[in-house]
């Protein structure tokens, strides 16, 4: 049950991204032409929202107990991996105009073919863990 | 109901509306969820139910589960929004309008266009290499648009730094040239 409160949150982040667009190939498009400020508003003000959000919760963390301390952790430096991962991402961010959450959103709201797209970032997920070994890290 | 409760069900947002909200969520995430906001993971945990040797895997099934949950409320946000007629036309900047339908979009409608969505044979494989290039991409690299862009750049990590800046080279790649070359395949 305690995994109950997982479900209103996807809504709610899904309600998110679909309204202010991010989910749109459009505005993707756009964002790359830098033809709009619309998604750079949204990542940026996201981020300056979310850096404050951290603050609070890492002030909140000092007069607590160890086990009540929220673990906010940044993920680790792999400077390799980060970068030609995330730039194979992005080609794939490019083209489908979606990232990983939209995905979902996007199935949701009617585009089925979506689904398609999940299918391979569920291949493109398997391959990773089956050639990780190989690749540099 | 009164007019301001339709506008906010029925029109778009504006950047400084969502933006924020995606800040806050994360807050409410940390703080009610106990989990750093992040999405391509739940990849993983989906292909955990695959046979692996490793063991790299199997942690994932056992830290992951609230990400089933997570991921069908994605979709049920979706639907909800698609069941209440809130679904709109996304209205871009009138140039990028122009430079898409130069590059053979013919209409802007729903949230993406059919020349990539519509169901075809190289449409198939058109998704289905971006959703290989988003996969693999995001579990190397270790994140992506909401695990890097906004909870890593909002902490300041350098891997969150570099993969954003990355995600950015990558799409701007494939905005100017493979999404115009894939459009005139």
């Amino acid at each position: 049950m305690k995994n109950i409160k997982y479900l209103i949150f996807g809504a709610v982040f899904s309600i998110i991204l679909i309204k202010v667009e991010a989910i749109s190939w459009y505005r993707i498009q756009e964002m790359f032409y830098f033809k709009s400020f619309h998604m750079y508003g949204v990542l940026l003000s996201g981020i300056a929202t979310a850096f404050i959000s951290i603050q609070i919760i890492k002030y909140q963390n000092r007069s607590k107990d160890h086990e009540k301390k929220i673990e906010i952790v940044p993920k680790p430096l792999q400077v390799k991996a980060n970068i030609l991962g995330g730039l194979l991402f992005g080609l794939g961010w490019g083209i489908s105009g979606t990232c990983s959450g939209p995905i979902y959103s996007l199935i949701g709201t009617g585009v089925m073919t979506a689904g398609i797209l999940l299918v391979g970032a569920l291949a493109g997920t398997y391959l990773y863990v089956k050639l990780r070994k190989y690749l540099p890290q | 109901m009164t007019e301001w409760i339709k506008h906010i069900i029925y029109e778009p947002w504006p950047w400084y509306v969502g933006g924020p909200l995606i800040g806050i969520f994360v807050f409410v995430f940390l703080k009610v969820g106990r989990k750093p906001l992040g999405i391509s993971s739940s990849f993983e945990y989906i292909c955990s139910v695959l046979p692996e040797k490793s063991g790299y895997m199997k942690e994932n099934r056992e830290n992951g589960f609230y990400q089933f949950y997570f991921i069908i409320g994605m979709i049920a946000g979706g639907l909800i929004l698609n069941l209440s007629g809130a679904i709109h036309n996304v209205a871009i900047d009138p140039q990028a309008a122009q430079m898409l339908s130069q590059n053979g979009i013919e209409q802007i409608q729903g949230y993406v266009p059919a020349e990539i969505y519509a169901l075809s044979l190289k449409n198939v494989f058109v998704l289905l290499g971006a959703g290989l290039l988003i996969g693999f991409g995001s579990r190397y690299g270790n994140g992506c648009t909401a695990g890097h862009a906004i909870m890593g750049c909002a902490q300041l990590a350098p891997a969150s730094l570099i993969a954003t800046t990355c995600f950015f080279i990558g799409g701007l790649i494939s905005a100017w040239f493979l999404v115009p070359l894939i459009l005139s395949l």
